[in-house]
């Protein structure tokens, strides 16, 4: 009887200590669990800053800006420079490192979707593509105009920029 | 025998007790983790917002129109025609009125891009007397957030008369 009452003292014991270690189990779930989302929180804050710093300077960059009689306009980009520019950072090893340390891992997609002249409707012209990671991704999608200067006409276009990060 | 009984049942109701604790906590640990969870910043938002907003009134008006007489007009010059009341003789594809037109390839512009990115929004263009020339509003239910200045388009006859465009990013 004594033997039976110390077994089930043992076994209350052991229950006792089960308990605090599915306590203790659950709060370090919960805990890592709430390190996990922070550390992704602020990797997203983070891409976030980098998305649009690098959209400025996609808009400030005079390789694409359209001018009319030496007269900067507001978010236009002239298509031959577009075209030009797309062509440079594919031939070249130079110009596609040079503008990887400013864009890095990001791709550039340009796509005029209103347009009087039919051949240039829906075109779509890659600007730039390189990525290093695919793992997560972050886009913006902003409307331009974009001036052709051989027709001396002006389409609107959408400009598609994809941040790529860890 | 009474004894064993009475511990038995002590024990049943220690046992209720430690199942009524870990339900509790683990309703604890649910609603901590719901509670800490950060809301979206709005900064982003509201940025993403602005720039849409300002670059697409911007980007539209010099746009090349299918509305011609001696030129191809761009949305500038049809949204003074329209909104402005300025007597030009303008024809466009397929004899259409250009104020019948440009309400329509702006509808057809806004559904390829606010549209498309399932952007809640409220376009209104203003004459200079205040009526709305041109109005859609896309799901924006709540106009205590329409804060957004309106972009001015002097009237290129009137003197200190403005066009008003306004474009809202509700979400």
């Amino acid at each position: 009887m004594n033997r039976k009452k110390g077994q089930i003292h043992i076994l209350e014991s052991v229950a006792i200590i089960l308990f605090f270690i599915v306590i203790l189990g659950l709060f370090f779930i919960f805990y890592s669990r709430l390190q996990v989302q922070k550390v992704e929180e602020k990797k997203h804050e983070d891409a976030v800053k980098i998305l649009f710093d690098k959209f400025k300077i996609l808009t400030s960059l005079d390789e694409l800006k359209c001018t009319l009689i030496g007269v900067e306009r507001k978010t236009c980009l002239d298509l031959v420079k577009i075209e030009q520019f797309s062509n440079s950072i594919n031939s070249s090893d130079f110009v596609r490192s040079y503008y990887s340390s400013i864009f890095g891992s990001s791709s550039i997609n340009i796509t005029i979707i209103y347009s009087v002249d039919e051949s240039y409707l829906n075109k779509s012209i890659i600007l730039y593509d390189l990525k290093t990671t695919t793992k997560n991704s972050l886009f913006f999608e902003y409307p331009v105009s974009i001036y052709n200067p051989y027709r001396k006409k002006t389409y609107f276009g959408l400009v598609k920029y994809t941040y790529y990060y860890e | 025998m009474i004894a064993l009984k009475l511990k038995n049942k002590s024990q049943t109701e220690m046992f209720g007790l430690v199942v009524l604790v870990v339900i509790i906590l683990i309703f604890f640990l649910i609603f901590l983790n719901f509670s800490l969870r950060k809301a979206p910043s709005s900064v982003e938002k509201d940025y993403r917002s602005q720039i849409i907003s300002t670059t697409f009134i911007s980007s539209l008006l010099p746009v090349n129109t299918n509305c011609t007489v001696d030129g191809q007009y761009t949305f500038q010059d049809l949204i003074e025609l329209c909104a402005g009341t300025i007597a030009r003789n303008i024809l466009c594809d397929f004899q259409q009125d250009p104020c019948t037109y440009v309400k329509e390839q702006l509808n057809l512009l806004l559904n390829h891009t606010l549209n498309a990115s399932f952007y809640s929004y409220y376009f209104i263009i203003e004459n200079p007397d205040g009526d709305k020339y041109f109005e859609v509003n896309n799901n924006c239910r709540n106009r205590q957030e329409l804060r957004t200045q309106p972009y001015l388009l002097p009237i290129s006859l009137g003197i200190g008369d403005f066009i008003k465009i306004y474009l809202y990013i509700c979400n």
